[in-house]
C-alpha cells in the first residue's frame, strides 16, 4: 500500500499560494476579502470550539469542526483543516481520547494559523 | 461547448449554491463567474425558499450535502428540488461514504461530488447535467414551491399539505411528504422499497424494515381522502408507482 505523504511531511500551517492558484487571482484586495471573511468566520467558532471540553458536547464540536473544514483547506490553513477533519472523525468514531488530545493542540494551531493569516492579509495590503 | 452556456438560450447557465460555508461558496462562485457562469449563494434553506418564491429560477443547483444540525438536510433539498422544481442537482460533500452517495442519487442528484473539488471536474460535471437537461419552464400560475400532482391535487413545500378538489386538504407528516416526492420522480417507472427508504432516510434498508410499506399505507389513505383519482400501485417484486 502506498504510504502517504502527510505522515512523514510536515503539514503548511499556511499555505499563501493556494488561495490565489484556487481562484486564478492575484489582486490583493480581493485576496485579502477572502482571508477576512475566514477569519470572522472561522475565529468565532473556534472559540466555541474551545469551550466544547467536556464529552458531552463533542458532538456539537464536530458540528463546528465540519462548518470550518473546508474553508480552512480552501484558505490554505492545511495544518488546521486536517486537524479539523480528524477531529470530526475521532468524535464520530466515539474515540474521545484522540478527541481530548486533538482538541488540546486546537488552541495553539488556531492561534498560530490566524496569526499567520493576519500577517499575509498586512503584507498584501502594503503591495 | 462552453459549460455555462445552457442549450435553453446564448445566456450564461444560472447556477444556485446552497452551502453553509460562506468562505467555500465566495470562492465557488468566483471560480465559476471566472467562467462565465452567473452565481446566487444561499446559506440557509429557508433563504433557498424565499428566493425560488420570489422567482429564482437557476439552471442547476449545486447543494451542500450537510447543511448544519438547525438546517434541512442536503438530502431532503436535493429530494424536494427535484420533485417540485425538477432542476438538475449536484450534491457537494466532504462525505465520501458509499452509502450517503447512493442516498443522494436515488434522492435524485444528478452528480455527487467529494469536497474539495477541482474546479475543472466541477466544470465538466456542471456540463453533463445542462447537456441532458431539457429546458423547463415553470407554469406561471403557481409558485416552485407548489407540487402540482394533477389538476386537482397539490403539495405545499412548507407546510406539507395536500390539497384536493372542493377545498379539501390533508396534513401529511414530513416522512409522507417525502415519500410522495420520491415517487413523483419516479412517476414513468417503479421505485424500489429500496431506493425509496434511501432517498428518505439517507442510508441502507435492512431487509426486515418495514418502514415504507407502513407509510405507503398511511399516504394512501390521506390522498385518497382528499383525490379518489390519484393512488399508488403496488408492483410485486417491483416496488410502487404513483398512477395519475
Amino acid at each position: 500500500m502506498p504510504v502517504t505523504p502527510r505522515l512523514f511531511t510536515p503539514l503548511t500551517v499556511f499555505d499563501h499560494e493556494l488561495l490565489p492558484n484556487l481562484l486564478n487571482c492575484r489582486e490583493p484586495g480581493e485576496l485579502i476579502t477572502f482571508y477576512n471573511v475566514f477569519l470572522q468566520h472561522a475565529e468565532p467558532i473556534s472559540k466555541k470550539m474551545q469551550q466544547n471540553t467536556s464529552p458531552d458536547e463533542y458532538v456539537v464540536l464536530a458540528e463546528h469542526a465540519h462548518a470550518i473544514k473546508s474553508s480552512s483547506y480552501s484558505i490554505g490553513a492545511i495544518r488546521l483543516a486536517v486537524l479539523l477533519t480528524e477531529l470530526e472523525e475521532a468524535v464520530h468514531a466515539g474515540n474521545r481520547d484522540a478527541t481530548a488530545t486533538l482538541l488540546r493542540k486546537l488552541g495553539p494551531l488556531c492561534e498560530l494559523t490566524f496569526d499567520a493569516i493576519r500577517q499575509h492579509v498586512n503584507e498584501l495590503s502594503i503591495r | 461547448m462552453n459549460p455555462a452556456q445552457h442549450q435553453s438560450g446564448p445566456a450564461a447557465a444560472h447556477v444556485l449554491i446552497l452551502d453553509d460555508d460562506p468562505v467555500y461558496t465566495r470562492i465557488l462562485a468566483h471560480q465559476l463567474k471566472q467562467h462565465g457562469f452567473e452565481c446566487t449563494i444561499c446559506h440557509k434553506d429557508k433563504e433557498l425558499l424565499v428566493r425560488l418564491k420570489k422567482g429564482l429560477n437557476p439552471d442547476v443547483f449545486i447543494l451542500d450535502y450537510h447543511l448544519g444540525a438547525k438546517e434541512a438536510s442536503g438530502l431532503d433539498l436535493c429530494r424536494k428540488l427535484r420533485a417540485y422544481v425538477n432542476k438538475p442537482v449536484i450534491m457537494l460533500s466532504a462525505n465520501d461514504s458509499l452509502e450517503t452517495k447512493v442516498s443522494c442519487l436515488n434522492a435524485g442528484a444528478d452528480q455527487y461530488i467529494v469536497k474539495p473539488c477541482n474546479i475543472a471536474e466541477l466544470l465538466a460535471r456542471i456540463g453533463v447535467v445542462l447537456r441532458n437537461s431539457p429546458a423547463r419552464v415553470h407554469p406561471s400560475d403557481r409558485p416552485p414551491t407548489t407540487l402540482q400532482l394533477d389538476d386537482e391535487l397539490t403539495l405545499e413545500w412548507e407546510t406539507g399539505k395536500m390539497s384536493g378538489p372542493t377545498g379539501a386538504h390533508m396534513q401529511l407528516t414530513d416522512k409522507e411528504a417525502a415519500l410522495l416526492e420520491v415517487l413523483v420522480q419516479h412517476r414513468q417507472s417503479p421505485v424500489s422499497r429500496y431506493e425509496a427508504f434511501q432517498s428518505i432516510y439517507g442510508f441502507d434498508m435492512s431487509p426486515d424494515n418495514r418502514s415504507i410499506d407502513i407509510l405507503v399505507s398511511r399516504l394512501r389513505k390521506k390522498i385518497e381522502s382528499v383525490n379518489r383519482s390519484i393512488h399508488i400501485k403496488t408492483l410485486r417484486g417491483q416496488g410502487y408507482r404513483l398512477c395519475l
